[in-house]
């Protein structure tokens, strides 16, 4: 019985470190995500500053790792960039309403306007990754604060 | 001078990529003609009635283009990527695949007398290319005449069919049991066709006539050399400059008689350098399919100049 007690509590306690570090990780990734947003979008003005290529072109010319970075999964790859961002499930809701926009309006400029409407897109999405950025640590305390704190609840109230 | 006449064995299809970019109630009407000829135009107005321009004549349809669905159209047209084509529609036009180009027409914003670009599309204009296979062997004829020695200059008001009859001649000659290597310069990317692939064809894209000729003469050992609408004084100067290669040109420019034609100081200046041997000036007739044409030599074109007081000679 007594063991049963001492295994029961270790799952508790190792479920709620576990939970901590899921919730972390999770956090994190929506920082490396944002993070490959904005290194995607400056690839995509330099080529659009240096070559004037075509979205479907451009799509194609992404290096791969850095779409998987940004959340892409594999597949055909589309031809615009709204399809492009929708398979990325952006995490944050700030980046993904800027990388939504971004998409919905890309390619209807000519050449100096999309320059400037690429330059506005990264500084909003630098905002946010700053944002995000100066939240981590706050939200990685209450993570753990909250994960560790209601295994040792269970834990008590079980054992 | 000679006069010869094609006639047309066969009609080309409607092309199905427009359908990409075309509201799907357009597509319908054009699809629902029957009898028309063969489509040679498409032109879409802003608030307008749709029409087309065929081998026998224009035809209006029920059709009425948005403003928005123009804009949303060259939208697409340019793959989403208006900036990728900034020059060419600061140039008034747009190509895309096949060989397709469609003049655009609307609110220019300038600045300095420059044209940054076209805002608010009042027209398109989607002309259709053909590879003719019945056109063109009076002037590949002249071209083998000639042997090699001078080129071929085609002439006519605007919208006869000098692009047309341009590419189908190209075909003609890369093609067959001695086909030529024939090198395509295909400044605006409308002499080229997707029917031009099987046969012995380089094309130079983007070039500037006088570039894409030295090119196509110097590096790509070209036995015949194509290129439409001759320019400027500059560019005719580059064409000669080429030419010493000794390849022969088959070129095309506006005018309506020879004494015309040579009072534009660039043709003047090709003819002076016996760069054609021959001026060649087309015509439709009645049915639209069939061509006329009119051949000129330069050595009737000196007597023209000599005898000519300012007014206009017909053929």
């Amino acid at each position: 019985m007594y063991f049963y007690r001492i295994a029961g509590a270790a799952i508790l306690a190792f479920s709620g470190f576990a939970g901590a570090w899921i919730m972390n990780s999770s956090v994190s990734r929506t920082l490396t995500q944002t993070e490959a947003l904005i290194a995607l979008m400056r690839f995509i003005r330099i080529q659009i500053e240096c070559f004037a290529l075509p979205a479907s072109e451009i799509i194609r010319r992404a290096d791969g790792e850095l779409l998987s970075r940004c959340g892409y999964c594999g597949g055909e790859l589309p031809e615009s960039f709204e399809e492009l961002f929708e398979k990325f499930s952006v995490r944050d809701g700030e980046a993904a309403a800027i990388t939504q926009n971004f998409a919905r309006n890309f390619g209807k400029s000519y050449r100096s306007e999309q320059l400037r409407e690429c330059d506005y897109y990264i500084a909003q999405l630098c905002d946010a990754k700053q944002r995000i950025s100066d939240e981590l640590p706050k939200r990685k305390k209450v993570n753990s604060t909250l994960c560790v704190s209601s295994a040792l609840a269970l834990i008590i109230l079980l054992i | 001078m000679g006069i010869r006449i094609d006639m047309p064995l066969k009609r080309e299809p409607y092309p199905e990529i427009l359908n990409r970019f075309f509201p799907l109630r357009l597509c319908e009407e054009i699809r629902s003609l029957s009898g028309i000829g063969r489509i040679e135009e498409i032109r879409l107005r802003a608030g307008g009635k749709a029409s087309l321009t065929t081998d026998r004549g224009s035809v209006f349809l029920k059709t009425v283009i948005m403003p928005s669905e123009l804009n949303e159209m060259l939208s697409r047209l340019c793959g989403n990527s208006l900036y990728a084509h900034s020059d060419t529609i600061n140039s008034g036009y747009v190509t895309i695949s096949g060989g397709i180009r469609v003049g655009i027409c609307g609110r220019a914003a300038l600045d300095g007398g420059k044209v940054l670009g076209i805002y608010d599309v009042s027209a398109l204009n989607i002309r259709i290319p053909s590879v003719l296979r019945y056109l063109g062997e009076p002037v590949c004829e002249l071209l083998r005449s000639t042997r090699g020695s001078r080129g071929v200059l085609i002439y006519s008001p605007p919208g006869v069919g000098k692009t047309t009859l341009l590419r189908s001649v190209a075909y003609k000659m890369a093609s067959g049991e001695r086909p030529l290597r024939v090198a395509l310069i295909d400044t605006r990317g409308e002499l080229y066709s997707e029917e031009l692939k099987n046969a012995t064809i380089d094309v130079l894209s983007g070039y500037p006539n006088g570039i894409g000729i030295e090119i196509a003469a110097r590096t790509m050992n070209a036995q015949l050399m194509v290129c439409d609408e001759i320019g400027d004084r500059e560019e005719a100067q580059a064409i000669i400059s080429a030419q010493n290669c000794g390849v022969p040109l088959l070129a095309s420019a506006h005018g309506d008689c020879v004494s015309g034609l040579l009072r534009r100081s660039a043709v003047m200046k090709l003819h002076n350098a016996r760069v054609f041997g021959y001026y060649v000036r087309i015509e439709r007739g009645s049915s639209g399919g069939e061509y006329k044409y009119a051949v000129t030599t330069a050595e009737e074109a000196d007597v023209l100049l000599q005898n000519s007081r300012g007014g206009d000679i017909g053929v």
